[in-house]
């Protein structure tokens, strides 16, 4: 695995730009790959993750996705090669409270041509999914009567649909307790499998770590100049 | 997106009901105060349609139109009935309606006239004056009734009642007592002054006045004897319920009677100050004619009007001068104009303040709609969208209140619009008139510019906070 999927060169972001929050000179997700990223509680993981989703632009710096780069884009263009290219899963409160299971799972269809074009019979992509999900007699059920674990199950799955390349995941076990992370990361790998993503999945919890092909601290990577 | 849209507000069904209903309840309020100002307006400037002139003494014909068809102020000159036939028959003349007064029952005015009312008096909006019962019969001692005069009497066709000289207002009264007139129809309302009318023709009127000296010269002592003794002795059997309502002029007429007292011989010049000449005591038959308070006429050429106006004014046997109703009532109602304006004025605002209403509403689910807000920028949803997204919301809302407000109002109207127009002549429009697309419109543009603000805020909060969900 050469390729690769996300890479960073000098990046410096702050929300005020005299105080950086992600400076980081060098940092690659190489394709195909699970890439597991750590870091304590407010190390700047999530406004990473907006950067390289391109909805924060940084200051300096370059943001590659699958050879594109993020920085020359326009937003409009940036915020459509996220819908077309990319999948992303909260730490929690992933589903609109008002449409059922399917229709969350269906949403990325809406808003990007490109994963619509992708997904030939949507119906069969999402049977698949669940069933990768293990979460197949939820399909018609109310998101409310859903359980965290269950929430989550599904945020996956949406993510996936449409067969994006690159799946974001900020966290998204945080709220499970140890058996459920277990039992959701193996089947998060199980779709990204069979749809040929990538992932970087992020969290503050080391001891998931040994589950994934690459793991990297942001302290390290993230140095304050 | 509509659908999102529509199941997302469906989500908070009962916050969206009630910013509509807010809405629609002051959209409602300015739709009613509109249609209601234009209908009163219609109502009173076409008390009198239809006609094209109303012809009086010289004078200012703003005092003759609220003398002769608003009962208000105090009469100007009389004039003549040889003025009126000059002309009543002139050639581009299509009819004349003449109008005496000078007598009241229980404070209602009489108005002495002929057929011709009935025919082509016309109201609001090319109405016909129609009868509630009995006929618009003005033979010798018959009495028409207008339709407030009916009901606040409770007089029924046949029944027979008095007719008092003078209008109240420091006039003598003088009970035309022996000369009881029968009722031979009453007026279905009209919401004009004339539903506070009653109608006797203009012989009875003369014939009233003309007997009235012969009644003197006779009885008039003894009326007058007995007024001394006692201050009810004129109310007659069939006057039931007059007492109180004549009793505050018993002062007056007392007064009035005395001076009769003295003057039996040259009673007529006590009628000459209100107007009423009879040369001839033996010819009070159906040869005199009253003189005329004013009358109403209309040309056969509407563009007669103008010449026929100046050539009145300028009449040379007797001063006179005529008016346009129309204008006439449409300048009356422009003093009156800063009443509406303020009604208007103040039903906008209520319209601002529910739209404002609404912003509270959305900029407060803005918190909570944080999470919605990052699920669309996730999946690819531009702040634009996010923006459109807001901002249809409050179009949708501030639509929604606006045709709710247009149905309640029109609903409303459709109920009330009968009464309203028989007991105030307020002419209530039903449907959806421009003014009404055009207040729906400037609510929904109201609605949507004060919608751009939570739309504007979540439009910039989604720039900077990137993906981050605090809750
Ligand atoms: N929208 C924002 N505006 C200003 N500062 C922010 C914003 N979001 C996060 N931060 C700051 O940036 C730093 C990194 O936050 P975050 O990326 O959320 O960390 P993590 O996800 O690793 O917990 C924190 O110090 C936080 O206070
Ligand atoms: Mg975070």
């Amino acid at each position: 695995m050469t390729e690769t999927a996300i890479g960073i060169k000098d990046l410096a972001f702050g929300y005020k730009p005299s105080k950086p929050v992600v400076t980081i000179q060098e940092f690659s997700v190489a394709k195909n790959t699970h890439t597991f990223l750590h870091g304590p509680s407010g190390a700047g993981k999530s406004t990473l993750l907006s950067l390289i989703a391109g909805i924060l632009t940084p200051q300096s710096g370059t943001i590659e996705i699958f050879g594109e780069t993020l920085s020359q884009m326009k937003a409009a263009q940036r915020d459509r090669f996220r819908g077309d290219h990319m999948g992303y899963i909260f730490q929690q409160f992933n589903l609109l409270p008002y449409l059922s299971v399917e229709e969350n799972i269906f949403l990325p269809l809406t808003m990007s041509p490109a994963k619509k074009n992708r997904s030939s019979s949507p119906a069969s992509e999402i049977d698949q999914l669940l069933d990768a999900l293990n979460i197949g007699d939820l399909k018609h059920q109310s998101v409310g009567s859903l359980s965290i674990g269950q929430q989550q199950r599904v945020a996956a799955a949406r993510s996936f649909m449409g067969q994006p390349k690159l799946i974001i995941a900020d966290e998204p076990t945080s709220s499970l307790d140890f058996d459920n992370r277990k039992a959701f990361i193996e089947c998060l790998f199980e779709a990204a499998k069979s749809a040929g993503a990538t992932i970087l999945f992020v969290s503050h919890d080391h001891s998931l770590s040994s589950l994934f092909d690459a793991s990297v601290s942001l302290s390290e990577i993230n140095r304050q100049p | 997106m509509f659908k999102i849209i529509y199941k997302s507000l469906m989500n908070r069904w009962f916050t969206a009901l009630l910013t509509v209903l807010s809405i629609g309840l002051s959209v409602s309020l300015l739709l009613a105060v509109e249609n209601m100002r234009k209908g009163t307006k219609e109502g009173f400037t076409q008390t009198i349609a239809s006609t094209d002139l109303i012809v009086g003494a010289k004078g200012s014909p703003l005092n003759l139109l609220l003398y002769t068809i608003f009962h208000m102020g105090s009469p100007t000159e009389n004039i003549s009935w040889e003025s009126y036939q000059t002309f009543a028959n002139g050639k581009d003349i299509d009819w004349t309606i003449p109008l005496a007064m000078g007598d009241s029952h229980k404070s209602f005015r009489v108005i002495g006239t002929d057929n011709n009312l009935f025919e082509h008096y016309k109201f609001g909006r090319q109405q016909s004056l129609t009868m509630k019962s009995g006929s618009f019969d003005l033979s010798t001692q018959k009495v028409v009734l207008g339709s407030t005069v009916a009901k606040t009497l409770g007089y029924k066709v046949g029944d027979e009642i008095i007719i008092a000289h003078g209008t109240g207002g420091g006039v003598s009264f003088h009970y035309h007592d022996d000369k009881p007139f029968s009722v031979s129809g009453m007026m279905a309302p009209t919401g004009t002054p004339l539903d506070k009318s009653l109608f006797i023709s203009l012989e009875s009127m003369t014939a009233l006045h003309a007997d009235d000296d012969h009644d003197h010269d006779h009885g008039g002592h003894a009326d007058a004897s007995e007024n001394e003794h006692d201050h009810e002795g004129h109310d007659h059997g069939d006057e039931h319920e007059g007492h109180e309502q004549e009793g505050q002029d018993h002062g007056d007429e007392h007064e009035g009677h005395d001076h009769e007292g003295h003057d039996h011989g040259d009673e007529h010049e006590g009628h000459d100050h209100e107007g009423h000449e009879h040369d001839d005591h033996s010819a009070h038959e159906d040869m005199e004619k009253p003189e005329l308070a004013a009358f109403l006429l209309k040309t056969k050429s509407r563009v007669g009007a103008l010449p026929l106006q100046r050539e009145i004014n300028d009449f040379e046997d007797e001063p006179l001068s005529a008016g346009i109703p129309g204008i006439i009532l449409s300048d009356l109602w422009k003093g009156l104009s800063y009443v509406e304006s303020t009604l208007t004025g103040i039903s906008v605002l209520v319209i601002v303040i529910g739209l404002l209403g609404m912003l509270i509403t959305l900029y407060n689910s803005l918190n909570e709609r944080k999470r919605e807000i990052a699920i669309f920028r996730s999946i690819g949803a531009s702040p634009l969208y996010i923006f459109t997204l807001l901002i249809s919301e409050a179009g949708i809302l501030s639509l929604m209140g606006a045709v709710t407000g247009l149905l309640l109002s029109n609903g409303v109207s459709i109920l009330v619009a009968d009464y309203l127009r028989e007991n105030f002549s307020v002419y209530l429009s039903l449907g959806v008139s421009i003014t009404d697309l055009a207040i729906v419109g400037l609510t929904v543009c109201l609605g949507l510019l004060l919608g751009a603000i939570p739309a504007m805020r979540a439009y910039r909060q989604t720039l900077q906070d990137g993906l981050t969900i605090k809750i």
